[in-house]
């Protein structure tokens, strides 16, 4: 019962912080929220981060689905054909949803939805320690060297860590062998246990492994440097400053065409309340993502730079079904 | 140790271990909702509990539906998650001959031994059994996986191999369908978005096991399940047929917590592999699929030895073993308990913690499942013709719960009508299940596989599980083919 | 148990299913060897997605074969009147209701579409001669089926599992 008391006391104090121009979207049932990954994955543990929080400031249950299949488009697919009265959300990259009418597995692109960004995730390039590799230099002279005795864990091209990769391999002009996993934890793992001698996939995927010395990490791919805990992982734009940006963002969407007053009400409390989520900064201080709350616009400027990469990346593998020029997306 | 036990007597433990064991149980049991449904939405509804609490819960749910799925399996064919099909291949046997309570009881019993030898190897051995995790690179499994191909052949061996052997390879040609994660091919979806999803297992496993059911019942127009008459069966009586079992019951317990421990793999394959294991070396392998209590026993030991195993790597390596333990690490982690090699030194309690809530939840689920014998026989009672809305409706419901597709539907539609096909045809089922268990795995690590061989051939020679594996998987065709020369069937014996 | 007992009937099934599994491996076959490899790509060639289901579908149709052979060398080993009376009359209404339904589901409230098909049900299958109190009997249960699958179970996942109905 208190807890209940708690709650509405909670609600209510969001509530009166709202501006009385906007109409209030007050819902009366539970909210879907589709993660289309499997459950314990990247997505999945940041929604139902902040899931927990954004309860209170709604006034009703969040009910997180897992969805998965086809990187992602089963899930997306499924938000698109529920109908558009804001009850049903989906998550994931903001880069994934970006690019998947180029890659040719939806008709959809990000114009189609309201981002509400909610961390962004960067990769980490580390290496197995027995590898006796300790530098980026040593990494890209390994490369050059051993070719394809040396292999690269990712989750697959697309995944991020395969994107970040792809990133490397472009700003050091070298084509690293990838191994392909079946997610991120198993890219890992297979670091770890020495199957592969390196891996590019995501800082959050790889802190415990990276704080118990498993793993030897090199530099964040990305600008900014990663801090675990203790551990302060540099950024790899020292040693490769023409890196494409390689960053992705996790967050939640809603179809561009649900009512405006979902959106409106969202939009006000997204902010507020992931900033103040404790599991949510939890999460992202000790497992190496950036809380980033932001939406509208302002998400989608943050998030345009990394789904241009991604869709020129993808064409100039061959790996798209159409140019990026057709849907606007310039060249970075 | 004590200090766990300590802060977990309370009044708030009792009354959480009894209701989420409880609640298990039924979604356990109800076709279609699985263990990783029943985590994935109590982890929404657990957000507001105190940490342990929540865990608590969580495992508790896990613990009652993995057992709760043996309920269905023994009473309607049904096996409510897919790590109790081996289940029902004897509890339902059982349950038609009027022995439906002892089915019942010894897959308690056996679920609660497996549940405490599983715990008590997580609380001892877990360091070393997470080393045993990271020794599992692609060649282990592809050849566990060929292992369990093995275990395909071996389950229709008695009947007629040739269909035994073509629903398992129908049910790997099955995993096929969908896009793949190395390239991101669809393979044969035909453009379509639904097929490039894949079929689930899920909507697959209740088609083929209980849609065709209920058709094939309307076809024999029986007024009953069962019509022998319900024998009783006493506890005492039971536990004599685990302890008559004793070498099955050791056996399938140390499957389990093996299978558990590897990631990604969890109690459906555990419960197969003890299930094969316990046939090929039984004494009365012409029991097996007639009801032998020796397979029932090796089933439920298994899957429920598996469980606590599967936490382990989630807890030290922070990769779960299965994927109802991938729900759970989430929620670990939403409660801040951050699982990972760091734990056995941060947070040594919580090891111990997780070690008492398992120990309660299987108690729990025990004293439940006893409880719940006798009225789940009255099921067996109901006629049929009031029973198959009922059951048609869980059918159609429970698959959609889990991802809310209305594609999953059509394909309990799809496989009901191919069950019903292929059981008029006398083709087992438990095949085509294990093949789509199984089609993803072996297909992902034979070609990881095949690229790590080509790069260092010798590398294989310094890999003693992988060695181990394919000495099993020889040892299991050759021997397999000397040992019962007789009963085997020529695949060509002129007179069929 | 070693001898299977055969009738002429299964055997036919069995030439029918033979014939349709050696279509479905020689498709898939096909199939599988069309598949792209990625190699323009730089991927591995050992990674290529045709291999394993090539293999998978050439077992089939290699199976499939076998079964053909073998239904076609056997001779039925029990007579038509041994193998259980072939029902399909009731089978056929019961997976008609069952599609209607299913492909109702999300044209129409789930509730409504489950009444739909128990009512459809009880028609078909109960017997509704008998005395009056028989009658009776059998209009309760099946009134309580309905309210139970067309109600109380739709509703259990709406409000307890929170599952949005199709």
């Amino acid at each position: 019962m208190k807890i209940k008391t708690l709650i509405t006391a909670m609600a209510a104090a969001t509530l009166l912080s709202v501006p009385a121009a906007l109409a209030e979207w007050k819902p009366d049932k539970p909210i879907t929220v589709i993660v289309p990954y499997p459950a314990g994955g990247v997505t999945d543990l940041a929604v139902r981060a902040v899931a927990a929080d954004l309860e209170p400031a709604l006034g009703t249950k969040l009910v997180v689905v897992n969805t998965p299949g086809a990187n992602g488009s089963v899930g997306t697919q499924a938000v698109m054909d529920a109908p558009r009265d804001g009850y049903t959300w989906l998550s994931g990259g903001l880069r994934d949803l970006g690019t998947y009418k180029i890659a040719g597995l939806l008709d959809t692109t990000i114009a189609d939805w309201h981002p509400f960004v909610i961390a962004s995730m960067s990769s980490v390039l580390s290496v197995n320690p027995d590898s006796g590799i300790n530098s980026v230099q040593e990494f890209i002279d390994r490369v050059k060297a051993d070719g394809d005795k040396f292999l690269v864990a990712t989750a697959g091209p697309t995944s991020s860590g395969g994107q970040a990769l792809a990133a490397i391999g472009v700003a050091a002009g070298i084509t690293p062998k990838q191994i392909v996993y079946d997610g991120g934890n198993p890219a890992v793992i297979a670091t770890v246990s020495g199957e592969a001698q390196a891996t590019t996939q995501l800082g959050l995927e790889q802190s415990e492994m990276i704080r118990a010395g498993r793993l030897k990490p090199l530099a964040a791919i990305g600008t900014t440097d990663i801090v675990l805990g203790s551990i302060t992982i540099p950024s790899i734009v020292s040693d490769l400053p023409n890196l494409p940006p390689a960053e992705n963002f996790v967050g939640i969407y809603l179809p561009a065409d649900v009512p405006q007053e979902v959106v409106d009400t969202l939009q006000t409390v997204w902010t507020q309340t992931l900033s103040a989520s404790k599991s949510l900064n939890e999460l992202c201080s000790t497992r190496g993502c950036g809380v980033k709350p932001i939406s509208g616009d302002e998400a989608m400027a943050v998030g345009a730079p990394a789904i241009a990469s991604a869709a020129w990346g993808l064409y100039d593998r061959g790996q798209a079904t159409m140019s990026p020029d057709e849907l606007g997306i310039d060249r970075p | 140790m004590i200090d766990a036990l300590i802060g977990l007597l309370t009044f708030d433990t009792l009354f959480n271990v009894l209701w989420a064991t409880l609640a298990g149980i039924v979604i356990g049991a109800l076709p279609g909702l699985t263990a990783t449904m029943g985590l994935a939405l109590m982890t929404s509804l657990t957000y507001s509990m105190e940490g342990n609490q929540a865990i608590l819960v969580l495992i508790c749910i896990y613990i009652g539906s993995i057992y709760g799925g043996s309920r269905s399996a023994i009473l309607l064919n049904i096996p409510g998650t897919p790590a109790n099909a081996a289940t029902g291949l004897e509890g339902h046997p059982m349950a038609l001959r009027g022995e439906a309570a002892r089915a019942l009881g010894l897959a308690t019993v056996a679920s609660l031994t497996g549940g405490l030898i599983g715990g008590i190897s997580l609380s001892l051995i877990s360091p070393a059994l997470a080393d045993l995790a990271l020794g599992f690179g692609s060649f282990e499994y592809f050849f566990l996986g060929i292992m369990g191909v093995i275990v395909a052949g071996r389950m229709t061996s008695a009947d007629d191999p040739l269909k035994g052997w073509l629903a398992g390879f129908l049910g790997l040609a099955v995993a096929m369908i969908g896009q793949e994660t190395m390239h991101a091919y669809p393979r044969y979806a035909f453009g379509n978005l639904n097929l490039s999803g894949g079929i689930g297992l899920i909507p697959a496993m209740v088609g083929a096991f209980g849609v065709s059911e209920l058709l094939l019942s309307l076809g024999t127009g029986e007024a009953k399940l069962v019509k022998a008459k319900v024998k009783s069966a006493s506890l005492l009586s039971i536990l004599g047929d685990m302890i008559r079992n004793w070498v099955t019951v050791v056996r399938s317990s140390v499957i389990g917590i093996v299978v558990g421990v590897i990631p990604g793999v969890g109690e459906d394959i555990a419960s197969w592999i003890s299930y094969g294991a316990a046939r090929r070396l039984s004494k009365h392998p012409e029991e097996f699929t007639k009801g032998s209590r020796d397979g029932l026993i090796a089933a439920e030991t298994a899957n429920s030895a598996a469980l606590p195993a599967a936490i382990i790597p989630a807890l030290t390596l922070a990769v779960p073993g299965s994927a109802p333990a991938a729900v759970l690490l989430a929620a670990m982690f939403i409660h801040n308990v951050r699982p990972g090699p760091m734990i056995l030194i941060e947070n040594p309690v919580f090891i111990s913690t997780v070690f008492w809530i398992i120990i309660f939840g299987s108690i729990a689920m025990a004293v439940m499942g006893l409880m719940l014998t006798r009225p789940l026989l009255y099921v067996l009672k109901i006629p049929r013709e009031f029973l198959t809305p009922v059951v048609f409706t869980l059918c159609v419901l429970g698959p959609y719960a889990l991802t809310q597709r209305i594609f999953d539907i059509y394909v309990v539609l799809a496989f009901g009508l191919l069950g019903y096909a292929l059981r008029m045809m006398r083709y087992p089922m438990a095949p085509l299940i294990l093949g789509i268990i199984l089609g993803g795995m072996i297909d992902q690590n034979l070609r990881r596989g095949l690229m790590l061989f080509a790069r260092d051939p010798m590398d294989i020679l310094t890999r003693p599980i992988a060695l181990l594996l394919i000495m099993i998987c020889i040892a299991a065709i050759v021997i397999g083919g000397k040992a019962r020369p007789g009963k085997r069937l020529g695949l060509f014996s002129g007179r069929v | 148990m070693n001898e299977l007992n055969y009738g002429r009937r299964l055997i036919a099934a069995d030439l029918l299913a033979g014939l349709a599994f050696l279509v479905i491996g020689i498709g898939a076959l096909v199939a599988a060897l069309s598949m792209p490899t990625f190699v323009d790509r730089g991927a591995d060639p050992l990674t290529a997605p045709g291999i394993f289901p090539a293999f998978v579908s050439a077992v089939i149709m290699l199976l499939g074969a076998v079964l053909v052979l073998r239904s076609l060398r056997s001779r039925a080993t029990s007579s038509e009147e041994q193998d259980a009376p072939l029902n399909l009359r009731p089978v056929a209404i019961g997976l008609v209701l069952m599609t209607v339904a299913i492909l109702g589901i999300g044209k129409l409230p789930f509730g409504v579409v489950m009444a739909g098909f128990c009512i459809a049900y009880f028609a078909a299958f109960v017997t509704w001669r008998g005395s009056r109190v028989e009658i009776i009997r059998r209009l309760t249960a099946a009134l309580v089926t309905t309210l139970i699958a067309a109600t109380l179970i739709p509703l259990a996942f709406e409000h307890i599992f929170l599952v949005r109905l199709p």
